[in-house]
């Protein structure tokens, strides 16, 4: 009951945001949500089954590009466009979490990191799909349907990405609290032990990559009408880093954790590098700092003061990103 | 027939041969114990016929049925937990969370992404019973990473218990353990086994455990069986006290 109450508050909080905020704030929130998404769909994998991804940005790079193209190259409008886009990148990810399950520990952390890599090369060279170094500009919000044209403007465009950050979130919740998110957490606890009691853990595996890259890709496609371009940029592995970074700092295996740290990231990145070209230097400190003191990331810091006695689950929670474990 | 039957069961690696042409059986209801030095092949022996050690020729049959070739978690959904000689649980979830993880595995929708009150509330329900009858309940809520030795011993075979198996495979259940907690957890399990309803195969450094809990005894040698009956029997073979018992009897 708690729980929901404070989510009513927090969607009220943001529902209000564009009444109250400068047009330059309301584009910086915007992101910070859609960021939001990438790093929650993440935690799915790194937080909760302890699948370390050095290759988000290829579900996010995915999302966006598809969405793109739908928008640049047919008249289907912004709101089919982008669950489609979604779904897309969520089928391409069985076929990746296929190959990339036959591995595991760090092993399956390269492969995921080769196969974004892979993307990112195709992307440079598949110029009539991806416009190359070039990237697709000029991405619409297509109006529609039944003329609907609210999502193209700027507040209306906030509410859309709200809107699909919260469905995704509370389908998260859902998912991590149900019969399949206890055998995740088994899987993150003892794979071995997982599978010996009768659980197929590489189907498992595979769901839920497919899950991640699918709301990865989600955020990447509401990225690219956000931005009205999409590039290269999108799937380097630099991205795929800075995704894990939010992952972490904001706290894994939590969910509302990892969207507080991409807005925690936007904000300090916008900060730093409105003084020092070098901000990255000092983001990679923070990062430092909260690996080394805060392991349990800003959310676990949160909870923490709240409630009294520290649960041995906050307290391992570092170990289950550790591979070794 | 027998619930489990192994047949010429080898496992090479390399030049060793760790398992070599065992065959043996295991009739419904009975507790048999796998006894042997060191090195005898015992884990290999119960990696093969849970599948997480591929056999190099022979066969593991149960109840009617090949298990050779089959993948650790389908060979379980057929009715056969085990435990572990180096215990394995969930460590950050409550003795309580691990067994009903363990018996949500038999559930038709233990996959299920959503909700969940009623695979939740069947597996707790069988769950709990099996804590129960390990008297785990007092600790049940505890993280499992944090009760004693021999309480986490007795933890996975709860799980295993919960999973309701018809072949229960105990990989040295006091490993580890001081003289007495291993004393308290065979006064457990023998309770356990005293009705006869389950069949169990165990694998047992400890002596004196063996023979208060198991009707017959399979020794393995070198990963060949050199004798094969009641504890009597073996007791009573010459080549038994020659290669391992050293005249314990």
């Amino acid at each position: 009951m708690r729980f929901w109450c404070g989510l009513a508050a927090v969607a009220c909080l943001l529902a209000l945001a564009p009444t109250g905020l400068p047009p330059y704030a309301m584009t910086l929130l915007t992101e910070a949500l859609i960021l939001g998404l990438c790093a929650m769909s993440l935690d799915l994998m790194v937080g909760y089954t302890r699948l370390l991804s050095f290759g988000h940005a290829a579900a996010y790079g995915l999302g966006a590009y598809t969405c793109g193209n739908l928008l640049l190259h047919t008249t289907i409008p912004l709101v089919f466009a982008v669950p489609i886009a979604a779904a897309f990148s969520g089928i391409v990810a069985i076929g990746v979490a296929w190959v990339c399950t036959l591995a595991s520990g760090v092993s399956f952390s390269m492969l995921t990191l080769a196969f974004a890599q892979l993307l990112y090369a195709v992307a440079f060279k598949w110029t009539p799909v991806t416009g190359a170094s070039d990237g697709l500009a000029g991405i619409p919000r297509s109006p529609g349907p039944f003329g609907i044209t609210v999502f193209a403007g700027k507040s209306g465009f906030y509410y859309f990405v709200l809107f699909w950050l919260f469905g995704a979130f509370v389908f998260c919740r859902a998912l991590v609290r149900s019969p399949f998110g206890a055998v995740l957490r088994g899987i993150r606890e003892n794979e071995a032990k997982t599978l010996s009691l009768g659980y197929n853990t590489r189907r498992y595996k595979i769901a839920v990559v497919a899950i991640s890259f699918g709301l990865g890709g989600l955020a990447g496609a509401l990225y690219a009408p956000f931005a009205g371009f999409a590039n290269t940029e999108l799937l380097f592995w630099l991205f795929s880093g800075q995704v894990l970074i939010m992952v972490i700092v904001g706290g894994a295996g939590t969910l509302i954790g990892p969207i507080i740290g991409a807005a925690f990231f936007m904000l300090v990145s916008n900060l730093l590098s409105s003084w020092t070209d070098s901000w990255a230097l000092f983001f990679g400190l923070i990062f430092i700092l909260f690996v080394l003191f805060a392991p349990q990331g800003i959310w676990g810091l949160v909870t923490r003061v709240f409630t009294s006695e520290p649960s041995i689950a906050r307290r391992g929670r570092w170990r289950s990103l550790n591979w070794t474990g | 027939m027998a619930l489990l039957e192994l047949d010429g069961l080898t496992r090479r690696f390399g030049g060793i041969i760790a398992v070599d042409r065992v065959t043996m059986r295991v009739e419904a209801g009975e507790v048999r114990a796998v006894i042997g030095p060191n090195g005898a092949g015992k884990s290999t022996l119960f990696n093969l016929i849970t599948g997480v050690v591929k056999a190099s020729e022979g066969n593991v049959r149960f109840a009617d049925e090949t298990l050779t070739g089959l993948s650790p978690y389908s060979i379980c959904q057929r009715g056969i937990s085990r435990t572990f000689q180096i215990t394995a649980l969930f460590p950050e979830m409550t003795a309580r969370e691990n067994a009903r993880l363990a018996a949500q595995a038999r559930h038709a929708r233990r996959w299920q992404p959503y909700g969940g009150g009623a695979v939740f509330g069947d597996a707790q329900q069988r769950g709990d019973a099996a804590l129960e009858r390990l008297g785990l309940t007092h600790v049940a809520t505890r993280p499992a990473g944090l009760l004693s030795h021999g309480d986490q011993r007795l933890l996975e075979v709860a799980m295993a218990l919960a999973q309701r198996p018809r072949l229960l495979l105990l990989d040295e259940p006091t490993q580890g353990l001081s003289v007495e907690e291993t004393a308290q957890a065979v006064d457990t399990l023998a309770g356990l086994l005293s009705d006869g309803a389950m069949t169990v195969l165990l694998v047992e450094h400890d002596m004196e455990v063996v023979f208060r809990l198991a009707g017959m005894i399979t020794v393995l040698h070198r990963g060949s069986v050199i004798a094969d009956g009641s504890p009597e029997q073996v007791k009573a073979d010459d080549e038994v006290q020659r290669a391992y018992l050293g005249g314990l009897a």
